[in-house]
């Protein structure tokens, strides 16, 4: 299958893109990480997918809504493209594909 | 910490590394998404922990953490940019409107060698389209001879019917076999409607194997009844009123009834064998006793054509030996024992007519070659003016060259820009190309005779246009595109560019360009005078006001009487019957004895039956000896003049030859007459002499009668005494120039041809004199002040040109020589190539060129120089 891989961290950044719906960039896909996930991220690391994504074809961007905050300094906003979403997709069936063929009771949520 | 600031800043050294190692291309987007994050964790954290997470943030961008946005995302870089492209339309829309000359001699140029490329793939087309038709085709042939005669392989196509017997009953691989007679007129009524109409008797599975579609009737059966014909769709038309003639009667020849059993489509023009009726063979044996007799014949007795069709899966090659020696097994026939059947595939019957030692040389195939070449030929003479106007032209591109380059236009880009302009001027020389084609048909079609019309409605025709146009273009624009895209901006914007330095190129163009047509004038010259030399060859007869007409029942029957009137009321001077009209010798063979003649020798030769009167209606002479006596001085025989050179009869007055079992005494010997082929040598013919009906009437029209006023008068003679026919008559010199028809066509294409290349090379000249004449103004103008003379200029200017079409003469010549002494050489008969021919074209070359740039050149050197050295 010719598919390109999509990474845990870079799932998680798409769907932030997806959730975020026309408004994310880099500030908003940070603060909802952290605040989704709970864990702290680099603004690099966020920053090097968000480009990495869209070299696989899996976002696109444009620049725009420079705000006085930011000092005037304009915005890359992400969207999901057609790609990127079957890409989610796939991930969210294959992962459910899975789970249909975990046995009862092999996972227990109250083990040792 | 300054409480009046109601914005927080980021530490300062953390944004200038930020905005001195972060990446240009995403610099901005991270500046204001770094800033806004500062101010929000500033809020929520408190400055420390702020400065801390910024610093680190930043770090988290900078090389070689941070990942670079790909170049082609910032700056699209697009070659065909549609802009670009509109840019590069207009520039060349506008370059072709400010030199309107130069666009008139491209695109004239090329239209017109697109033209005569179009036409000639039209009948090129046509000719490889014949009998292709026919479905199953690759499995029908046509049964051929090789003759033995002396050494020589001689080839027919006229076999016996025991052959088709034995085909039929004896060779396994075999499917079908039609014997048929060759097509000709018949005599058809229809109620008291009368007609000639072209067709012929042919075994009843014909149509089993050449499945020329039926509109009514069924193939197996239409031709199983001995008295039944078939028509064509047309034919039915003009008998009937009506194609739909299934069940109606007509009377054939005047002598039986037929009944129309089946209707085929109109046979295409592209059909090697032509009819307009089918009557069985059958017919022919039930109806005429020779025929019928033949039926059980020698393998000798040949007269008729037979066509095989094989069984699916078999070659040719797996039933030739089977063929090949069938007539071998005759024992007393010499002209069967000397013969090897083969069979000729449909595929190759219209292309390839000359047998050489047995094997299919071409015919057709050579000429449909020759203008296959000089289509290709045009095209290129044509694309080389527009390579040479071109490049010559490069000085007044060179600027906008460097100018783009300076820009930022890379080469690739220059090429494309180039090419696309080839590319325009092309497309509108092929829309005025087909344009003129169309205009040109009709009478294109009348000149080869041929119905051909431009397949607009077939997408392969266009996909052959397509790519002839972009063939075209790229070897019209692809060296332009080259040499003006390789220009060094610096040197062509300072001026420093020197042109014409590389003009060696352009020159070799030119050369290639006049030897070509040089040696198409050359070659359509000679064509011509082979026609003319062998048709003012004296023929030996006279065939002014001879007249032939084919006798049918009633005609044989009222023969004399018809002759008597014709004399009687001064219609004639003189009216004769014979086995062969006055241009054609109909049967051949050998004689069984003469005196001299070696065992197994062999002399092909012609027969023709006469009565009296023969030679002096033909207006023969004879050489010696005497004249048949009356019709009944059938023991008599007359030989020409080659036919005792090739019997080597010392004293052949006298001499007893036996033909057919007959002896006959050599009475008188004919001077040679040109009866067969105008290009050969006279064939040897034994005329004898016989009172029955021969089957053609000869006469000639009485010099006192004005032609109009006697075919009025015979008309109403004939019909007088043959009411059931329509009068058919033949003018023989008419009959003989059909015999150059084929040359004729050849020399008239070849002429056209060759005067148009010529025509576009001398426009390419002249484009090239014009340019290269504007260039030097300056020098012209320096040389004029100094003291030259309108003359010497004029010279200067003149010199080159002819010296490089007398490069191309001299490549020419030879190449012209080389092919035309093989043309020539098929041609027993043929004209001299002399040298006069070479000189006289050489010479009207080196004038044309002349007067071609003489026009450009003498108005440079009459400019007042004052004039041209103000020019800047």
């Amino acid at each position: 299958m010719r598919r390109t891989y999509l990474g845990e961290f870079e799932e998680v950044v798409l769907l932030m893109v997806a959730i975020l719906n026309g408004g994310a960039y880099g500030v908003t896909v940070s603060q909802e990480l952290e605040q989704h996930t709970g864990r702290q991220v680099t603004f690099g690391a966020v920053h090097n997918t968000l480009i990495r994504l869209e070299e696989k074809g899996f976002v696109q961007s444009e620049l725009g809504g420079a705000t006085q905050e930011r000092g005037g300094r304009r915005k890359r906003l992400f969207t999901i493209t057609g790609a990127g979403s079957r890409a989610l997709l796939e991930v969210q069936q294959l992962r459910s594909q899975l789970w249909q063929l975990v046995p009862p009771h092999a996972i227990k949520l109250s083990g040792l | 910490m300054s409480l009046h600031h109601n914005k927080p800043q980021p530490p300062g050294f953390a944004r200038w590394l930020l905005s001195a190692l972060h990446p240009a291309e995403t610099q901005e987007e991270v500046e204001g998404d770094l800033a806004e994050l500062y101010a929000c964790w500033y809020e929520r954290n408190g400055k420390r922990r702020a400065q801390l997470r910024y610093l680190w943030s930043v770090l988290s961008v900078l090389p070689p953490f941070v990942k670079k946005r790909a170049q082609k995302n910032v700056y699209p870089h697009q070659t065909l940019h549609l802009h670009m492209l509109r840019n590069y339309f207009t520039v060349a829309w506008r370059n072709s409107l400010r030199n309107k000359g130069y666009s008139f001699i491209n695109i004239g140029g090329l239209s017109v060698g697109l033209t005569v490329a179009l036409l000639i793939g039209l009948w090129v087309h046509h000719e490889y389209s014949y009998d292709r038709f026919l479905p199953e085709g690759e499995r029908l042939y046509q049964v051929r001879r090789n003759f033995n005669s002396n050494g020589d392989t001689l080839n027919f196509t006229t076999v016996s019917l025991k052959l088709a017997n034995v085909l039929r009953e004896q060779v396994p691989g075999i499917e079908y076999v039609a014997e048929s007679t060759y097509m000709g007129d018949a005599g058809i009524k229809v109620g008291d409607k009368k007609f000639f109409i072209r067709g012929g008797h042919i075994g009843s599975d014909f149509l089993k194997m050449f499945r020329y579609p039926l509109l009514a009737g069924n193939a197996g059966s239409v031709l199983k009844d001995t008295y039944s014909i078939v028509l064509t769709e047309s034919t039915a038309r003009t008998l009937f009123g009506t194609a739909n003639a299934v069940g109606k009667i007509l009377r054939f020849n005047n002598k039986s009834d037929l009944t129309v059993t089946g209707i085929l489509k109109d046979i295409p023009s592209n059909s090697s064998l032509q009819f307009d009726f089918l009557v069985p063979f059958a017919h022919l044996e039930a109806t005429n006793e020779d025929v019928k007799e033949a039926r059980t014949g020698g393998f000798g007795e040949n007269g008729f054509q037979i066509f095989v069709k094989l069984k699916p899966g078999v070659s040719y090659g797996q039933v030739a030996a089977k063929i090949g020696p069938i007539e071998k097994t005759e024992t007393t026939n010499f002209n069967a024992m000397n013969s090897v059947v083969i069979l000729q595939p449909l595929q190759n019957w219209h292309l390839y007519s000359n047998y050489v030692n047995g094997k299919e040389t071409g015919g057709l195939l050579d000429y449909v070659r020759m203008f296959t070449l000089i289509g290709i030929l045009v095209v290129v003479i044509a694309s080389i003016n527009f390579v040479n106007l071109t490049t010559a032209r490069a000085a007044k591109r060179a600027r906008e060259v460097g100018i783009r380059k300076a820009v930022g236009s890379r080469r690739g880009q220059l090429i494309f820009q180039f090419l696309a302009e080839s590319l325009l001027l092309t497309v509108v020389a092929f829309g005025l190309a087909l344009l003129m084609a169309q205009l040109l048909l009709p009478a294109f079609d009348a000149l080869v005779g041929k119905p051909l019309a431009i397949p607009y409605g077939n997408p392969v025709f266009w996909l052959v246009m397509l790519m002839g146009v972009s063939v075209t273009s790229l070897l019209a624009g692809g060296v332009p595109a080259f040499y003006l895209s390789s220009f060094e901006p610096v040197k062509v914007l300072k001026g420093a560019l020197r042109l014409g330095t590389a003009s060696w190129p352009r020159k070799v163009l030119v050369v290639t360009q006049f030897s070509c047509s040089i040696a198409l004038i050359i070659g359509a010259i000679v064509v011509y005078r082979q026609i003319e030399h062998a048709r003012n060859r004296p023929t030996g007869y006279d065939l002014n006001r001879l007249v032939v007409t084919n006798l049918n029942n009633e005609l044989q029957q009222n023969y004399s009487i018809l002759r008597d009137e014709l004399l009687r009321q001064g219609l004639a001077e003189s009216v004769t019957q014979a086995s062969s009209p006055a241009t054609e010798v109909w049967w051949h063979g050998g004689l069984n004895r003469w005196p001299g003649k070696l065992a197994n020798e062999y002399v092909e030769m012609g027969f023709i039956t006469v009565q009296k009167d023969y030679f002096k209606t033909m207006g023969m002479t004879l050489q010696s000896g005497r004249d048949f006596r009356s019709e009944n001085d059938t023991s008599s025989a007359i030989l020409n003049e080659t036919a005792v050179k090739r019997m080597r009869l010392k004293e052949p007055l006298g001499q007893q030859v036996n033909w057919h079992g007959r002896d006959f005494t050599i009475v008188g010997i004919a001077k040679d007459a040109l009866i067969q082929n105008p290009y050969g040598t006279a064939e040897p013919i034994l005329f004898t002499c016989a009172p029955r009906p021969l089957g053609v009437m000869l006469y000639r029209i009485s010099p006192g009668v004005a032609t109009q006023e006697a075919m009025t008068r015979m008309t109403a003679l004939f019909n007088q005494y043959n009411p059931a026919y329509p009068y058919d008559y033949a003018f023989a010199d008419v009959r003989y120039a059909e015999k150059f028809n084929l040359e004729e066509l050849i020399g008239k294409l070849a002429g056209i041809f060759a005067g148009l290349a010529i025509l576009i090379s001398c426009l390419g000249l002249f484009g090239l004199a014009a340019y290269l004449a504007e260039q030097r103004t300056k020098e012209i103008g320096v040389r004029k002040v100094l003291g030259a003379t309108v003359m010497s200029i004029w010279s200067l200017l003149s010199r080159d040109f002819v010296g490089l079409v007398l490069i191309s003469f001299a490549i020419a010549v030879p190449a012209a020589w080389y092919f035309l002494s093989g043309w020539l050489a098929g041609y027993e008969y043929r004209t001299a190539l002399a040298w006069w021919i070479f000189a006289a074209v050489g010479v009207a070359a080196v004038v044309l060129t002349l007067l071609t740039v003489s026009y450009q050149s003498i108005k440079v050197a009459l400019r007042n120089p004052v004039k041209s050295l103000r020019t800047e």
